[in-house]
């Protein structure tokens, strides 16, 4: 594995840090359960171990959050009916409920945010959290999502216009933000 | 150059996803149209504002108890003497196909897009929350390894089970086509691949003008595939791959039913076989209504009819054995879901020659939820075929997953058909691909024919 190969468990902590968290909100996201979310991002993590992966950097991102997609939309799928005609549609569903960790204030910044993006069309709001959440390149956003480097930069362009017009006509004062 | 303000460039400049090639075109554009820039600072003030929003949300935790397991896990692997999730050797391989798949993705990439692969960035590190543990779970007895995945697929149930043994070295039998047939109709010689799989085999259109596929499918062999494949560079078991549930995984852009009192409409249509020559292929295209509550028709089946003055010979790809009593009972149709079937037929000789003439109908029973009489959607199919390139794009990527799947399944029916025409193939009928799993499905082939596959 990487590193010196003598502290496994060290690497996978250090891997954990980095990823845990962006990758729960992530499938927490998809699945809006945070229980389910939990156990997703749990058996992503033992795949990298039983892969044998010797990934790092952009890769390992990729991987992880291609498995843990793979795993969520498993499991929305088994929700479903399984039978019947083929249901190509994916849903993703949009969790509302806010965490409670959240504080108060940063919680209604971020339900406004939610609310605005709950107007994106699923791949829409998909590429955005991949992008300015966890922080995924288009290239890697398109590794993920098994679109195109070309159709992410579409959708994400199209999202952002269609954010610009919400945050115009919803809120012109608000967008001013206080620095830290 | 010059660049339009709906142009995507300017919000891949804006974001800094364009290389120093690119990103200086777009500064040259800027300095030439004030706009242009005013439009590239409002891109940014969007982003960084929606950036903020979204840190803003909480960052969730696993459960200490998560946490643990996996450090034990890691731990235990790491100790001498352990069974190794995999050996050294495997490790290496795995890491070359690895870089295979990474090369591959780059040049899908370079060929689709503009853009080049970037690091992640710095982003800040998420803050952990405190209080994470409060709801820990209390004596979880159970290891976690003893159920790995609860939501592991099961294809115990979806095995193709063996069909009626044909006598392979019986020449005495009339032959059709390129095909050799017993008196019964059944096609002699390929009807099992090397590994002793069985496949629907060609029927004798005389004997057998009819036939019927299950509509109920399941798409969980190609989530087994693409996992195995893209996950774990591993090929799956030629067993667990079902050519019907890999065809039917991805969405295609049927028509729905033009009258609003029907729920399903059926098409049928086709196109030369790309890798028989002198056979054709049939798609059966079902689609339903769009609107509707969760079920818009019930006790669906779906039955094929030919002519045998047209067709000699047939034979339905993937469905693999008997239909089950279920399948029989028919299925039910969720709003806008579709389904596909396709056939490889051998024309009569009139057929072929003479003028298009019905070679069968499909036809679609069904009955509206909350009613008992019986509707049906029928199509008739006529003997004009388009050559495979010009067939439309749903039609050529369906074959393309049809090709791949008897591919893995080392199907004797796969003719002249390499990976390589199938990565071609499905390359060129991508089409719009909304949920994007066409995309996904060649990244799988890309790394199913440079790491596992045999060179052809």
């Amino acid at each position: 594995m990487s590193g010196s190969g003598d502290n496994l468990a060290a690497w996978l902590g250090r891997v954990m840090d980095d990823h845990e968290g962006p990758l729960l909100r992530y499938a927490q996201r998809i699945l809006g359960d945070a229980d389910r979310g939990r156990d997703v991002v749990q058996d992503t993590f033992l795949r990298l171990l039983e892969s044998g992966r010797d990934l790092e950097g952009s890769h390992l991102t990729q991987w992880l959050y291609t498995v843990c997609r793979n795993r969520c939309l498993d499991i929305c799928r088994k929700d479903r009916r399984m039978s019947l005609l083929s249901e190509p549609a994916e849903r993703m569903q949009v969790g509302a409920e806010p965490s409670p960790d959240a504080a108060a204030s940063g919680r209604e910044q971020a339900q406004k945010a939610a609310a605005a993006m709950s107007a994106l069309p699923a791949n829409q709001q998909e590429v955005l959290r991949l992008r300015f959440q966890g922080g995924l390149s288009y290239k890697q956003i398109a590794g993920v999502t098994g679109l195109s480097v070309s159709n992410v930069g579409f959708l994400i362009h199209t999202a952002i216009g269609r954010l610009r017009k919400r945050f115009r006509v919803e809120a012109p004062g608000r967008r001013r933000r206080q620095e830290p | 150059m010059k660049i339009s303000k709906d142009n995507p460039l300017l919000t891949a400049y804006a974001l800094g996803e364009l290389d120093a090639g690119e990103s200086a075109e777009v500064e040259a554009a800027l300095r030439a149209d004030a706009s242009l820039a005013a439009e590239v600072e409002a891109i940014r003030a969007v982003a960084a504002e929606l950036e903020a929003d979204l840190a803003a949300e909480a960052t969730p935790k696993l459960l200490p108890i998560q946490r643990q397991r996996l450090l034990r896990q890691a731990a235990q692997m790491q100790r001498p003497g352990r069974t190794a999730p995999a050996p050294r050797a495997a490790v290496l391989t795995l890491r070359r196909r690895l870089l295979a798949a990474a090369a591959a993705l780059l040049l899908l990439g370079g060929l689709a897009g503009l853009w080049m692969l970037r690091g992640p960035g710095g982003r800040p590190t998420d803050t952990p929350i405190a209080g994470g543990a409060a709801n820990q779970p209390t004596g979880g007895g159970v290891e976690y390894l003893a159920a790995l995945s609860p939501y592991e697929p099961d294809f115990a149930s979806s095995t193709p089970r063996p069909t009626e043994k044909v006598d392979f070295f019986d020449l005495s039998r009339p032959t059709v086509g390129s095909l050799a047939l017993t008196e019964s109709g059944e096609a002699i010689g390929p009807a099992k691949g090397a590994d002793g799989l069985s496949e629907n085999p060609f029927r004798l259109a005389a004997r057998r003008p009819r036939s019927t596929f299950g509509m109920a499918v399941d798409i969980s062999s190609y989530l087994h595939v693409q996992q195995l494949i893209f996950e774990e560079t591993r090929l799956p078991d030629p067993a667990d791959v079902r050519i019907e549930e890999m065809v039917n995984y991805f969405p295609y852009d049927y028509p729905g039913p033009d009258d609003s009192g029907d729920a399903l409409a059926v098409r049928a249509d086709l196109a030369r076989c790309p890798w028989s020559p002198g056979h054709v292929l049939l798609r059966v295209a079902v689609r339903a209504r769009a609107d509707g509550g969760e079920v818009v028709a019930r006790d669906a089946t779906a039955a094929v009819e030919f002519d045998p003055a047209a067709v000699a010979s047939w034979r339905l790809i993937g469905f693999d054995g008997p239909l089950t009593a279920a399948g029989a009972r028919g299925a039910e149709a969720g709003p806008n879901s579709s389904l596909t079937a396709l056939y490889e037929l051998v024309l009569t000789d009139s057929a072929e020659a003479g003028p298009d003439r019905p070679i069968g109908a499909a036809r679609v029973d069904y009955r509206l939820p909350g009613e008992e009489s019986v509707r049906s959607a029928i199509t008739r199919c006529g003997s004009s075929s388009v050559a495979f390139e010009d067939a439309d794009a749903d039609f050529r990527f369906a074959v393309a997953v049809a090709g791949f799947g008897m591919i893995l399944r080392n199907s004797p029916h796969r003719g002249s058909w390499t990976a390589a025409d199938v990565v071609e193939q499905a390359e060129a009928a991508v089409g719009d691909d909304p949920l994007g799993r066409r995309g996904m499905f060649i990244s799988v082939l890309r790394e199913a024919r440079q790491a596992l596959l045999p060179a052809q």
